[in-house]
């Protein structure tokens, strides 16, 4: 469905410096620089798959995703989505996928979000009964019954990204690219934002390309991770995978019923955060069992919970070893 | 083959009608900016009028124009200037250069559509549209001053020139647009495009010859629009003037189409 052959993208830029000399300088003899935003990536991506697009600010993700869209020509490399090259912008092309974008619209701000789906029906050619239908169940799971009909620009941000994300369903995409979809949103929307995607790809067994810095849309959301940082692919895996790689410990949290002594504390013999109630430790996978029941021997517990690494910080140990 | 065309043509033509009825809509949502830009536009077309027919009388020939031949000009070229400013440059090739610097082309990109007619004809402006009317007025002022009511091949003739002459200027002013692509953060290049068809396309073709002559007939066959379809409205078709039209016509879009795919390389599709 899509295949991604030693992509790479790079922007001229004119470098200034400081100051009027420097701009005067800059006019007669311009100093260029070629920055690589993507560099050399290969991947493919079957059809129904969710894949969860990460990396820091400036890695490369979205130029990714607007070279696999079209929107963006490749310096070199080959896109291949749907059998078609999307640089070319084939309408037939076009009418197979989806972009949302976080901090961009394609609803007309003057104007009541209905009318936009209206433009996006004729644009897509849409019969009118399949909109109806299609209009009818976008608004029923996302709650738009209220909100269709009052001007884009008072909206919420919430809203508004639900009534942007029904605009981009309409035409019932066999690729959805989605930058950043809840960024700003409050996590009440976050949440019922995930469950819809996970629900549309389950229900139509459309292909999800998802960026994002929060990781609990990663989570919920992919079950394939890319990574990508200074251009780079470095990883390409399942997120059990991911895990399983760069998860060094587990955190072994217990609620205690009275203080201990310092004597039993050493006695556990690893690193521990100790703030009564509560004594955290890091653990290797591995000796998960074995701690925990030395420790349930040592200390009077009142609750344990053992938790898997937090992806932010397994992210975050990803991006700063690549730094 | 036809069947295809002819579905292209009707699927656009749909989607125009909606981009029409939202501008519209847009516009009546704040409907006392518009009563106010629909008052200056009858005042600037007022004075413009009144300026240029004090000019024109006083004149009384230019280049073998007569009076009341440049009447009928200045009432063709009110139109094409009106409907320029209407339907391409105020809402849209102005718009552009802000459209490329912030990233806005994004979302025009991904629909299944021409994305210049988006760009360059996706938001009337509807009080200059209004201000067309008034070269309708002018024209027969200066048709009933001559004493002459054109047949309707010579209506035919002008018209099918008119079209031609204003797919060239459209096609002038969105590749000067168009080169925003390829200079840093500025909206003086889609004004220079502009400004070259208000000044020209108002001036009888005749004042034209030699080096300016194959320039305003050829290079930038701005003369058509106005001036020859003037004529032709006077003095009915000459088939030299309304097959060059025709080609011409073809020819920019040709080359617009050229200019766009080149262009269009260089997006960088900033913010975010």
């Amino acid at each position: 469905m899509i295949t991604v052959k030693n992509l790479t993208k790079q922007f001229k830029t004119t470098s200034k410096s400081a100051g009027l000399i420097a701009g005067l300088r800059n006019i007669w003899k311009p100093e260029y620089q070629t920055v690589t935003a993507v560099q050399d990536i290969s991947f493919q991506i079957n059809q129904g798959e969710m894949i969860g697009f990460i990396g820091p600010n400036g890695a490369g993700k979205t130029t990714t995703l607007k070279m696999l869209c079209g929107i963006l020509y490749p310096t070199s490399g080959s896109v291949d989505v749907l059998g078609y090259k999307p640089s070319d912008r084939k309408n037939e092309f076009l009418k197979q996928i989806s972009m949302v974008m976080g901090q961009k619209n394609q609803l007309i701000q003057d104007l009541p979000p209905i009318d936009s789906f209206e433009l996006n029906r004729e644009t897509y050619g849409i019969s009118k009964s399949e909109f109806k239908e299609t209009v009818k169940e976008l608004s029923d799971v996302f709650g738009l019954k209220t909100i269709l009909t009052r001007q884009t620009r008072r909206l919420s941000l919430g809203e508004r990204m639900k009534c942007e994300m029904a605009a981009a369903l309409l035409h019932k995409p066999k690729i959805l690219f989605l930058d950043e979809p809840t960024i700003g949103l409050d996590i009440i929307t976050q949440k019922k934002l995930r469950q819809y995607i996970k629900t549309y790809n389950e229900r139509y067994h459309t292909t999800i390309i998802l960026t994002s810095h929060y990781m609990d849309d990663v989570k919920e959301i992919a079950d394939r991770i890319i990574i990508i940082n200074h251009g780079s692919l470095i990883f390409d895996n399942t997120l059990t995978a991911l895990i399983k790689k760069y998860a060094t410990f587990k955190t072994l949290k217990l609620i205690l019923n009275q203080v201990p002594t310092e004597k039993t504390l050493r006695k556990l013999g690893l690193k521990y955060e100790f703030k009564y109630p509560e004594i955290t430790l890091q653990v290797s996978p591995s000796k998960i069992a074995a701690v925990t029941a030395h420790v349930l021997k040592l200390l009077d517990v009142d609750d344990i919970d053992i938790a898997e690494t937090d992806l932010t910080e397994i992210a975050t140990k990803i991006f700063e070893s690549a730094h | 083959m036809l069947h295809s065309v002819t579905n292209t043509i009707k699927r656009y033509f749909k989607i125009y009608l909606i981009l029409i009825k939202y501008s519209i809509l847009r516009d009546l949502t704040y409907w006392q900016n518009f009563i106010i830009c629909v008052v200056i536009e009858i005042l600037y077309q007022a004075a413009f009028l009144t300026f240029f027919g004090v000019i024109i009388l006083q004149t009384g020939n230019i280049a073998g124009w007569g009076v009341n031949e440049l009447i009928v000009l200045l009432g063709i070229d009110t139109i094409t200037s009106e409907l320029l400013t209407g339907l391409i440059i105020v809402n849209n090739s102005r718009e552009l250069p802000a459209k490329i610097w912030s990233g806005e082309l994004d979302h025009v990109l991904l629909r299944p559509i021409h994305p210049l007619f988006n760009l360059m004809l996706g938001r009337p402006y509807f009080p200059s549209i209004i201000g067309a009317l008034t070269g309708f007025i002018i024209i027969a002022i200066g048709l009933i001053r001559l004493n002459y009511f054109p047949g309707i091949m010579s209506i035919i003739g002008a018209a099918t020139v008119f079209s031609s002459g204003f797919l060239i200027v459209f096609s002038i002013v969105t590749i000067f647009s168009l080169l925003t692509f390829f200079f840093n953060d500025t909206s003086t290049l889609p004004r220079i495009g502009e400004r070259l068809v208000y000044s020209f396309s108002s001036r009888p073709h005749s004042i034209f010859s030699g080096f300016l002559k194959t320039i305003f007939f050829f290079i930038l066959p701005i003369v058509y629009v106005s001036s020859i379809t003037s004529e032709t409205l006077r003095t009915g078709i000459e088939f030299q003037y309304l097959i060059s039209a025709v080609i011409l016509a073809i020819i920019f879009l040709f080359i617009t189409q050229l200019f766009w795919k080149v262009a269009i390389k260089r997006y960088t599709s900033a913010g975010g």
